[in-house]
């Protein structure tokens, strides 16, 4: 049988906030968290701009930005939730960006001749590769002690991580998850690599204007980073013990485009697909659909095929449910993206708003949905479909549901 | 614990095994995927990984008489990829600076391009799990796939993994991490394995079980550690081959009764017993 889903508990380490509070305030009033990077020089670069965690390495207790971002955020998540730590029958499923390793270490290491360091906590650190560390660390820490999964399929992760979560609580395979993602590549390889590809904006003045979600002038995603966590169990559970329900969550699916390695499908089937799959799974059709939590990354191809995807799964409602799109604020979380845009529309579903797409000012004649461009919009919401379609053509969709259901 | 046991009618089939591997020292031997591409001209992205992906997954959809039509929706892929590659000329290149970089190297890097590459060579457009790094982590990929087929999301699951090793970057790590490989151990690997819900002909899977141990990873790495036992007598593989040693286990070994056991060193325990016709 299968069981519903809560989300009981939140928790952000964003561009726009480092905590959930200060982040619903900043996404509700259109707050962009782009500046330009100072985490490296960047002025090699044709991208010199990022949405950075107000974060230094003062602040962290371990060399690699997102294994900060990951404890910070599940911590909040779990304190939100009412609950210290997890016990038996909890797991984890979290998506990792798995980006090499900081040119600072590899410069380091050049520096010694490609030695091995000695310290001990260095050669857990040194050129690491963060599931290593992050896993285990909020395994440990927070005594999840079910087999953690975790996801890495790109900008999908965040999004998978959360459905995978959700399926295991849904089976009844764990009865807590604690699913999210968390992720940094503002570090030269990371956005150089991106710069190389010509995948990242160069409109570097003003930063903040950079990241324009289905505008005219869109020429490609802001690098953000960032962590996001959710408290996910059994919503009669929850009930029992009377937390806090943020949301439900009704389903999930994925799939793939099989067609081009650098560009969507350019009908959007594959993103089609991954959104039928989620509603089917939901157990609703693409009436019930009350807003879009896009996936709308200011890249020129993306946003026009998610668009036309839009269009064919919603027909003659497609404008007139209100699609946004966070990653206009604090840019591209890549494997994190999923996870801190659920949360975003979450806290949409909460508060019956739904957040705003900012710097949309010339529109785009092939990107015309009802984009919600003026600031926050009241709009009662009970069902938001939320996307996260990866680079590689891996497409991954969740619905949620508002906890008090329909008014 | 996640644990599978049983026979019963509806327990998944093994219908087909594929594998490709090279050997500690055989670095320089690169498998060849141009016979399974569907865009010719994506074989400049492709690395070494993906290369090993896509033959692995192509000589396993072979094996299960499925080549030539695309796999379609109702066809999933579940994939575990290893430590990510990178070779020290390309080290190199980023010390040097923006313009010496080249631009293939961010698609040869990001974790999730063997799973896009396997899509797009056989037209899977079926749901994923797509996971890392180790051996354990096959478990995990091997349940999820067993679940989507009990549960009809699917008709037939590619579950595999792939390896790439024998490069600067995981060299260096085997090197580095607490209870140390030798570089001259490691293998490339790509293993996939098809599955289909039974009944039907072919291998399958008699358990599979997989536990986890909760660890501090600085003062309390557990020590890793793998068996191989076919019809009761050890056996073992040319080289460490990472998250591919089971899948590539069941396609040395052909045929016989399978037991692997395995306690990885980011803390799982896992078991299972296969029996290949």
């Amino acid at each position: 049988m299968k069981r519903r889903v809560a989300v009981t508990g939140l928790g952000v380490v964003s561009p726009i906030g480092l905590s959930v509070p200060e982040f619903r305030e900043n996404l509700m009033a259109g707050v962009s968290g782009v500046g330009p990077v100072t985490l490296f020089d960047a002025d090699m670069l044709p991208t010199r701009i990022a949405a950075e965690v107000a974060l230094h390495a003062a602040d962290l207790e371990y060399r690699d930005r997102k294994v900060d971002f990951a404890l910070r955020a599940a911590a909040e998540a779990l304190r939100d939730a009412g609950i210290e730590k997890g016990g038996p029958g909890a797991g984890l499923a979290i998506a990792l960006g798995l980006e090499l390793f900081s040119l600072d270490d590899l410069a380091a290491l050049s520096r010694i001749g490609f030695e091995l360091p000695t310290a001990a906590r260095d050669r857990m650190t040194f050129l690491q590769t963060p599931s290593d560390l992050c896993i285990p660390l909020l395994a440990r820490r927070f005594h999840f002690p079910e087999p953690p999964m975790t996801l890495i399929s790109a900008c999908a992760a965040g999004t998978d991580a959360l459905g995978t979560g959700f399926s295991m609580v849904r089976d009844g395979r764990r009865d807590l998850v604690l699913a999210g993602g968390a992720d940094s590549m503002i570090n030269p390889p990371g956005l150089g690599g991106f710069s190389k590809i010509m995948a990242t904006s160069v409109r570097n003045d003003p930063p903040a204007d950079a990241s324009c979600p289905f505008d005219l002038r869109r020429d490609g995603f802001v690098l953000g980073e960032g962590a996001a966590m959710l408290v996910l169990e059994p919503f009669e559970a929850a009930r029992a013990r009377g937390a806090t329900i943020h949301a439900e969550i009704k389903g999930y699916a994925t799939s793939f485009d099989a067609d081009r390695i650098s560009r969507p499908h350019p009908e959007g089937d594959g993103a089609l697909r991954a959104m039928r799959g989620a509603l089917a799974d939901a157990g609703i059709g693409p009436d019930r659909i009350d807003a879009v939590n896009a996936h709308g990354t200011s890249t020129p191809l993306n946003d026009k095929v998610e668009t036309l995807a839009l269009k064919r799964l919603l027909g003659d409602r497609a404008h007139e449910v209100p699609v946004s799109a966070a990653k206009s604020m604090f840019g591209h979380l890549i494997a994190a993206a999923g996870a801190v845009e659920a949360v975003a529309a979450i806290l949409g579903l909460k508060s019956g708003r739904v957040h705003p797409t900012i710097n949309l000012e010339e529109p785009d004649p092939e990107c015309d949905l009802d984009y919600v461009t003026e600031g926050a919009r009241p709009h009662e919401q009970e069902f938001v479909l939320s996307n996260s379609f990866g680079f590689g053509g891996q497409n991954a969709c969740v619905v949620l549901r508002r906890a008090d259901g329909p008014r | 614990m996640d644990e599978i046991h049983g026979t019963t009618p509806a327990d998944p089939v093994i219908t087909g095994i594929g594998h490709v591997a090279i050997g500690p020292g055989d670095a320089g031997e690169r498998p060849d995927p141009v016979p399974f591409l569907r865009h010719k001209k994506e074989r400049k992205y492709m690395g070494r990984q993906d290369e090993l992906a896509v033959v692995a997954a192509g000589r396993a959809i072979q094996a299960a008489g499925l080549a030539g039509e695309p796999l379609g929706a109702r066809t999933g892929l579940y994939l575990v990829v290893g430590f990510i590659p990178f070779e020290r000329a390309d080290a190199d290149s980023l010390l040097a600076g923006y313009d010496e970089v080249n631009p293939l190297l961010t698609f040869r890097c990001l974790p999730n391009m063997p799973a896009y590459h396997i899509s797009a060579c056989f037209g899977i457009t079926g749901p994923y799990f797509v996971t890392y790094p180790g051996p354990a982590q096959f478990h995990l990929a091997l349940d999820e796939a067993i679940r989507a087929l009990a549960a009809g999301r699917i008709d037939r699951a590619l579950v595999g993994a792939v390896v790439h090793q024998q490069n600067f970057l995981v060299e260096h790590h085997h090197r580095r991490i607490a209870h140390p490989v030798s570089p001259n151990t490691l293998m490339d690997a790509g293993a996939v394995i098809v599955l289909t819900q039974g009944p039907g002909e072919g291998g399958s899977i008699r358990e599979h079980k997989i536990t986890y141990r909760p660890h501090d990873p600085f003062d309390d790495p557990p020590v890793p550690s793998e068996t191989f036992r076919v019809d009761g007598a050890p056996f073992s593989l040319p080289g460490i081959a990472g998250a591919a040693s089971l899948p590539l286990a069941l396609g040395l070994v052909g045929r016989g009764n399978l037991h692997h056991t395995l306690s990885s060193r980011d803390g799982f325990l896992a078991e299972s017993r296969f029996v290949l016709p």
